[in-house]
């Protein structure tokens, strides 16, 4: 009897670790569309404005802003510059090493990196914490992640922001609410998305895409980073 | 009956085991969400699918993604765009991660690249630092014996065989005793405590004058005035430094080398422009040179560094570290904060301590 107690006890919680989803195939179909006009970029480029709520110095919760412009070119070469409250910085990923610049304190961290955009922007993550701005978007299985991630995913019609049309998408588990807005044009590119986490403590944060440009030529020379004068090659602590 | 314990021991072993499995994440985030699909295709190329059209509608656990090639003849940014071809979108997600993450790759020390640092876990880890090795113990539990009969030729000796030893030199970070009102900075499984704000300013490393040096500082001779400190370590073995105006040096075969301050030297006279740093209400250091001083009835003695203290200057020697979104300067064990009081740059002595603490 004991042991079937011991049963009753636990079966109810795997259950609730594999609750139905519900997912529409409409919001999959148009992710997946995204993401392949993503993958197809040799390269690219686009700004992004992010707003997103933290906890400051002083305990007290804060909207934060700030201005990314990303060029992206495949596999290997990556640079991004960043501007707003955490700082002026600069990101130059060459294929073998990454360097973090911040030009308010005028010095840098240089990284040895893998070998191409993805596992650099997965490893430096993990490892070193650096969220590099709307980098879920180019994850290679971005839908497949969705799915694997979110136990509801629905397509909530089409929304004006401005004079242009989008896909909405609404995706939730228990922890996240993520919303996205697709381009309702040729391309499928992302315009906006906004990122709620619900537990363990509200946490919120809202990026908008602007100015693509697909499959620009890119030179060698503006991923490599020179370091200006005086500028202090720095230590890095891990996040892990 | 005992096989049927045995089962029911294999059993319970196993519930719980699978317990752990659905309730545990399995990976860590990555950006704002996971990516364990994305992990499991990540590092391959593109490659087109050599799998039959045909295939069982049901998904097998381990199905590896196919991959569609990018349509240009340019490298993707991200390997072309990848998804599972037979989604049962209907079903809960049970697939577990067989990728291969991407590798970590191990940092060297090569200063073309960055030094990757991490704070001590534990406040009894011998610190880093040059002659670092040597055990700490609670100062307040030790007796420091000088042998007066040696001060005529103004060597002391510290005679630490009849104490615990305490040469941990001043990286070592005593516990504020002011308790902390801000949040901590959090980062890498640490707390970094400070009383005042992060406020960065350019670690510009300060000189005490024309007869002081910075650590490293190598001399051939050392003036007759030099006092010998002899402080036994951990290892049993003493250790002889020669003190002259501020200054802590250690023999080497060619000369003399500047060291930092060891923890438990006292000595008679320190520079005129030590400068007095509170540590609490009605507590004082003297800061000269990176080293912190008590006075007491013998003169002053070497302490560690106390958590809170404020200091205006640094000395040469520090690295200055990116945690998280903060640069801080570290010595050791210490890390300091860069702060501003009244307008000044300053640094404050970080209390560093794991988060799980």
């Amino acid at each position: 009897m004991k042991r079937f107690l011991f049963l009753l006890l636990w079966l109810p919680l795997l259950g609730f670790s594999q609750a139905q989803k519900d997912i529409d195939p409409v919001a999959i179909s148009i992710i997946d569309k995204m993401g392949g006009v993503i993958g197809s970029f040799g390269t690219c480029a686009f700004n992004l404005s992010t707003v997103y709520d933290e906890t400051n110095q002083e305990g007290l919760m804060e909207r934060k802003f700030e201005s990314h412009k990303v060029y992206f070119r495949g596999p290997d070469k990556m640079a991004i510059r960043s501007r707003g409250e955490k700082g002026n910085k600069g990101y130059w990923y060459n294929g073998s090493v990454l360097t973090w610049y911040s030009y308010d304190e005028n010095n840098y961290v240089t990284i040895p990196t893998p070998d191409t955009i993805i596992e650099t922007i997965d490893s430096l993550n993990t490892t070193f914490g650096f969220r590099f701005p709307a980098a879920d978007f180019f994850y290679p299985a971005f839908g497949d992640d969705l799915l694997e991630e979110f136990d509801t995913i629905k397509f909530s019609g089409i929304k004006s922001l401005g004079d242009t049309e989008y896909f909405h998408i609404i995706a939730e588990n228990d922890t996240y609410n993520f919303q996205l807005w697709i381009e309702n044009g040729a391309y499928y590119l992302p315009k906006k998305y906004l990122i709620i986490r619900k537990a363990p403590e509200l946490f919120m944060e809202e990026g908008t895409f602007d100015n693509w440009i697909t499959n620009p030529s890119m030179p060698d020379e503006i991923f490599e980073f020179t370091p200006p004068k005086n500028a202090d090659l720095i230590d890095i602590m891990p996040k892990n | 009956m005992k096989l049927k314990l045995s089962t029911a021991s294999f059993l319970k072993a196993t519930l719980a085991v699978l317990f752990v499995c659905f309730l545990t994440p399995l990976e860590v985030e990555a950006q704002r969400m996971g990516h364990r699909a994305s992990r499991q295709t990540m590092s391959r190329p593109p490659a087109r699918s050599s799998r039959p059209a045909a295939r069982p509608a049901t998904r097998p656990s381990s199905r590896p993604s196919t991959t569609r090639p990018s349509t240009s003849n340019r490298p993707s940014i991200n390997g072309g765009y990848q998804k599972a071809t037979t989604r049962d979108i209907s079903r809960p997600s049970s697939r577990p991660s067989t990728g291969t993450r991407p590798s970590n790759r191990a940092v060297t020390t090569d200063r073309s690249t960055s030094k990757v640092t991490r704070p001590s876990n534990s406040r009894e880890t011998p610190n880093r630092g040059q002659n670092g090795g040597n055990r700490v113990s609670d100062r307040s539990n030790n007796r420091v014996n000088v042998d007066n009969s040696r001060r005529g030729n103004r060597n002391i000796n510290i005679d630490n065989s009849r104490t615990v030893n305490v040469n941990r030199r001043n990286t070592y970070v005593r516990t504020s005793p002011r308790v902390y009102v801000r949040p901590p900075y959090i980062w890498g499984g640490f707390h970094f405590y400070c009383h005042r704000p992060y406020y960065w300013h350019p670690y510009r490393p300060y000189y005490w004058g024309p007869v002081w040096h910075p650590w490293g500082y190598f001399v051939t001779t050392l003036a007759t005035t030099a006092i010998i400190i002899s402080i036994t370590n951990d290892s049993g073995n003493q250790e002889e430094y020669h003190y002259e105006e501020g200054n802590y040096y250690l023999k080497t075969a060619d000369g003399f080398e500047v060291v930092q301050a060891p923890v438990g030297a006292t000595v008679s006279e320190i520079p005129e422009t030590a400068q007095k740093v509170e540590v609490t209400e009605n507590t004082y250091n003297y800061y000269y040179g990176g080293a912190y001083y008590e006075k007491n009835a013998e003169g002053y003695t070497v302490v560690p560094a106390t958590a809170g203290t404020i200091v205006p200057h640094l000395p040469e020697g520090g690295e200055e570290v990116k945690v998280g979104d903060r640069t801080y300067v570290k010595f050791g064990e210490t890390y300091y904060q860069p702060i501003q009081v009244d307008g000044k740059d300053m640094y404050e002595i970080v209390e560093v301590t794991p988060e799980d603490a």
